[in-house]
């Protein structure tokens, strides 16, 4: 598993949800954070709107017209079977993109809460769940996921429970740490002494306090789970075809590397693209995030 | 000396039960996982008495508990089971691809520490300056580039148009072997640079404006002595240190790699053994990895503490 | 006569850029004479650590010298630009406040030593280990060939501190600058430290000057001071002068506030107020917001350091007001 960069420390804050509008509204401040979110929902956009703005299906073949240039019939011209390269460009976003977003929530708010737990009530519990986190960072990311997408079958069912089962520890941890820092807090303590029940207690004071945190790793980690996907695709153990992929896009286009180099260069593009706006994202959030 | 000794021991005595949790979790993972390998292995139609054959042979058959006894009784005795589509036994298949990971591995560590220690320094002394902002992109760009999609890119700059690297394969003799593993090492440390530079760029910096290095200066010793010498030795201690905790990501991308050049090493034989439906290989090839991570990790303590005198001195 | 080891003429320091850009040294002069001791003394943040970086050519990132000119011996050290390390090579050394940041951690002390004799003065292998021993010896470390092979963290603070002093003299200076280099160890590792260096100057003959914001310490090691105030110096002159009759109320209320274990039982009492924030400087005399010998011209005029007689110097208008009443008190 891919381990975060520093993670921002975060502030002692007051109850209300006010802060996290002006967190909000500080983010849109930030040049970086704007610049990445911009990239990030054009290329988005440009997926959505996939059936609008493609002229050709994604799987509409046309057998005399393969492996042709750019034209201004075929913006990235045809692959092998004839297919319009920039329509599948398109439409495998829709669906790579849905995955990326979709699969982190999961671990998001199973990892997010599984943290808050393990680090306010500590004990074997704790101890158990760290071991546990341990033992699943040892194993490498992509073994790890192969091996589970080879017991459960690929495609898009076995992406997202092997995404679900590997990719919750980093949250567990970032948010456990956290937890710790927050839970020896003062007005924490003030709060239990005046009698509110452990349950408000982790929902009003702790956490609004982790969650920051969360978001802004969770910007890492849909790239890393985006990688993850598209990797799987060019493997052949991921989404299958005959529906569109940017990775099994780019391992057809292999073959042909020697003549028709973009069926295989293009289609990484949007994919570095949406890393770098999301890097932007994440860069933006910490600094809005640091204490000043 | 003994000082370092008992370091060493410590860390060896900690690694022990990871690597059983890890066996044991290789088990659980593979065994209790909802899916039916028996089943993809003889088909969809197939018989329950077929099945339950396949069961048999592939050690399915009988509680949890019995599994795990047999597999952990086959396992002490080194026997890691037999592959089905090759006939033979797995380990005698993963010695023979072992070196090559492993070439490919310590060569891909090695580009990492050279590419990131340098490049971190430099941004460190240039701090804010045009040379750190075009360092500092570096990590933007490279975080959201898949490791086969780089691997492609370099075969198409440096095998196809420029004919500096073979395509892919092995090759025959022992330079041979080099010039095959650089693209893939390179592309594997690319994996992991961006977020090595990320973090080291800190912790440079933290060394360039240390009391120590004034304390150099002050000497009267020529900056770039200061640099080569001070700086760097200091740097290269939380290099090498991320580089440890980020290993585990760089041993799983070989198996990528593997397959995007054509190298017969571990990784491609784990997917072969994924498109062969051989549970045995993966199982035991997914054992191999998750216990080599442990011990690459242990190596990288060593060598930490080896660089930095306050970890294994008192 | 001989012309001053050390001559420091105006020297001003700029922090940043822009509407941040301040001057956290103005117009500062100071000399010492060859064989000399001056002490700099002032609280924290009153700018002597700069000015010592400044001479030692170190200025941190940031920091710019604005102007000013410094002389060695007579002739003239750059403060600024590519030659500024170059010419203070085997000329001034410096030694840092905290030994425990200032050795570099992977380093054996003994080869640290030995580093400057061997790159900067050309000695051998061989012959610069034997001279990193001797210093270690005449810094007073124990037992120093064994010490010579452990790493910084495996000594004591006082040892470190020795090492760093001799670190210092490594590359044989004329010119010893301390920054606080007591500042960190425990008291009666000060004493030694301090003893250390005596020892030191009358044995090398050489020349020092000695930060801190200690009097005790001052009083013990300069012939004469030099007291900074925010930025500037505000009064100069021999030590046992400027401690029994001093010539600025800062002085004074330095005095005042310091415990003093030989003096007859006295409350300490602290200068009222607080520093000036540099960017905001108060018109006239700096300190006047906080004296109470402060007449209304104090509050207009841009005070400068002037001769008061016998070798003295003040930045005080008052100055006389002082001389009067300390006399009698």
């Amino acid at each position: 598993m891919k381990l975060p960069a520093a993670t921002p420390s975060a502030q002692p804050i007051a109850e209300s949800a006010g802060r996290h509008r002006s967190i909000a509204r500080r983010a849109f401040g930030s040049r970086t954070f704007v610049a990445g979110l911009c990239i990030v929902g054009c290329i988005t956009m440009l997926a959505v709107l996939a059936p609008v703005i493609s002229r050709y299906g994604p799987n509409q073949q046309n057998p005399f017209h393969t492996l042709e240039g750019p034209s201004a019939a075929h913006w990235l011209g045809t692959d092998d079977l004839g297919r319009d390269v920039w329509s599948r460009v398109l439409y495998a976003g829709r669906t790579d993109l849905f995955i990326g977003f979709a699969a982190v929530l999961f671990p998001l708010i199973f990892g997010t809460l599984l943290g808050i737990m393990v680090g306010y009530f500590g004990g074997r519990f704790d101890t158990f769940t760290m071991r546990l986190v341990d033992v699943i960072i040892a194993f490498p990311f992509f073994v790890l996921v192969i091996a589970l997408v080879f017991i459960i079958g690929p495609g898009i069912r076995g992406i997202f429970i092997a995404i679900a089962l590997t990719d919750w520890v980093v949250y567990t941890r970032i948010i456990r740490s956290q937890t710790l820092v927050v839970r020896e807090l003062d007005w924490v303590a003030a709060a239990r002494a005046g009698g509110l029940s452990h349950a408000r207690v982790l929902r009003r004071h702790i956490l609004p306090n982790t969650i920051p945190q969360a978001i802004v790793y969770v910007m890492s980690d849909i790239v890393y789970v985006l990688l993850a996907v598209v990797t799987l695709g060019y493997l052949g153990l991921g989404i299958q075809p005959p529906t569109p992929d940017w990775g099994s896009m780019i391992s057809e286009g292999q073959s042909f590397l020697t003549t028709n180099l973009w069926l295989s260069t293009i289609p990484g593009v949007p994919i570095v693209l949406i890393g770098l706006g999301l890097s932007l994202c994440a860069d933006g959030l910490t600094d809005v995030l640091r204490p000043p | 000396m003994s000082d370092t000794w008992r370091y060493v021991g410590t860390r060896l005595l900690h690694a022990i039960p990871v690597v059983f949790g890890v066996t044991v979790a290789t088990f659980l993972l593979l065994h209790l996982i909802p899916g039916d390998p028996a089943r993809q292995l003889v088909g969809l139609h197939a018989s329950p008495a077929a099945v339950a054959t396949v069961n048999r042979r592939l050690g399915l058959d009988g509680s949890l508990l019995s599994q795990f006894r047999d597999f952990l009784s086959r396992l002490l005795h080194g026997d890691t089971g037999t592959s089905f589509f090759y006939g033979v036994s797995t380990r005698s298949l993963i010695v023979s691809r072992l070196p090559v990971t492993a070439a490919l591995v310590a060569l891909a560590a090695l580009f990492c520490v050279v590419i990131t220690l340098p490049l971190a320094i430099i941004a460190a002394v240039q701090k804010d300056r045009l040379t750190d902002h075009a360092i500092r992109v570096i990590p933007l760009v490279g975080l959201g580039m898949p490791a086969f999609w780089i691997g492609i890119l370099f075969i198409l700059i440096f095998s196809v148009k420029l004919p500096w690297f073979p395509v892919g394969g092995w090759g025959i003799s022992y330079s041979d072997h080099l010039r095959a593993l650089i693209l893939p090492a390179l592309t594997a440390a690319l994996g992991i640079i961006p977020l090595l530079i990320r973090s080291l760029r800190a912790g440079a910096l933290d060394v360039f404006n240390a009391d120590f290095i004034a304390t150099a200066r002050a000497k009267g010793l020529r900056e770039g002595r200061v640099l080569f010498l001070h700086v760097t030795r200091n740097a290269l201690i939380p290099t090498v240190a991320l580089l440890g905790l980020n290993i585990a990501y760089l041993i799983g991308s070989t198996v990528i790699v593997e397959r995007v050049f054509d190298l017969n090493g571990l990784g491609s034989l784990l997917l072969e053994a994924v498109g062969n439906r051989d549970f045995p290989v993966v199982e035991g090839v997914t054992l191999v990895f998750a216990v080599a991570v442990v011990l690459v990790n242990l190596g990288t303590d060593l060598v930490t503490a080896q660089l930095d005198p306050r970890i294994r001195l008192r | 006569m001989k012309p001053p080891a050390l001559e420091l003429r105006e020297l001003a320091v700029e922090f940043g850029q822009g509407p941040g850009r301040f001057r956290a040294v103005e117009d500062v002069s100071v000399s010492v004479a060859d064989g000399g001791t001056l002490g700099l003394v002032g609280e924290s943040g009153c700018g002597k650590s700069i000015t010592l970086r400044a001479v030692m050519g170190l200025l941190p990132s940031g920091a710019q010298v604005a102007s000013g000119r410094l002389l060695a011996g007579g002739s003239e050290l750059p403060l600024a630009g590519k030659g500024v390390r170059a010419a203070r090579r085997r000329r001034v050394a410096m030694v840092f406040q905290d030994p425990s940041s200032g050795l570099n951690p992977v380093m054996r002390v003994g080869a640290q030593v030995a580093e400057a004799p061997r790159t900067v003065l050309g000695l051998s292998a061989r012959r610069a280990r034997d001279r990193a021993l001797e210093l270690l010896a005449m810094c007073g470390v124990p037992d120093p060939k064994r010490r010579a092979g452990a790493f910084p963290h495996q000594l004591s603070g006082g040892t470190r501190q020795r090492v760093m002093i001799a670190i210092a003299l490594s590359s044989e200076p004329r010119i010893l600058l301390c920054d606080e280099p007591t500042t960190a160890l425990d008291v009666t590792i000060q004493a030694q430290i301090l003893r250390l260096l005596q020892d030191l100057r009358e044995r090398m003959g050489l020349t020092i000057v000695f930060v801190t914001h200690n009097l005790a310490v001052v009083g013990e090691l300069c012939d004469e001071l030099a007291v900074m105030y925010a930025g500037r110096v505000v009064e100069t002159g021999a030590t046992r002068q400027v401690l029994d009759r001093p010539r600025h109320p800062y002085t004074l209320g330095l005095l005042r506030s310091a415990v003093d274990l030989d003096a007859p039982v006295s409350e300490p009492q602290p200068i009222p107020g607080v520093l000036p924030d540099p960017l905001h400087r108060p018109a006239g005399c700096a300190f006047h917001p906080r004296c109470w010998l402060a007449t209304p011209d104090c509050t207009v005029t841009d005070v400068r350091l002037e001769d008061v007689g016998a070798g003295r110097q003040s930045a005080c208008l008052n100055h006389q007001h002082l001389a009067d009443a300390t006399r009698h008190g």
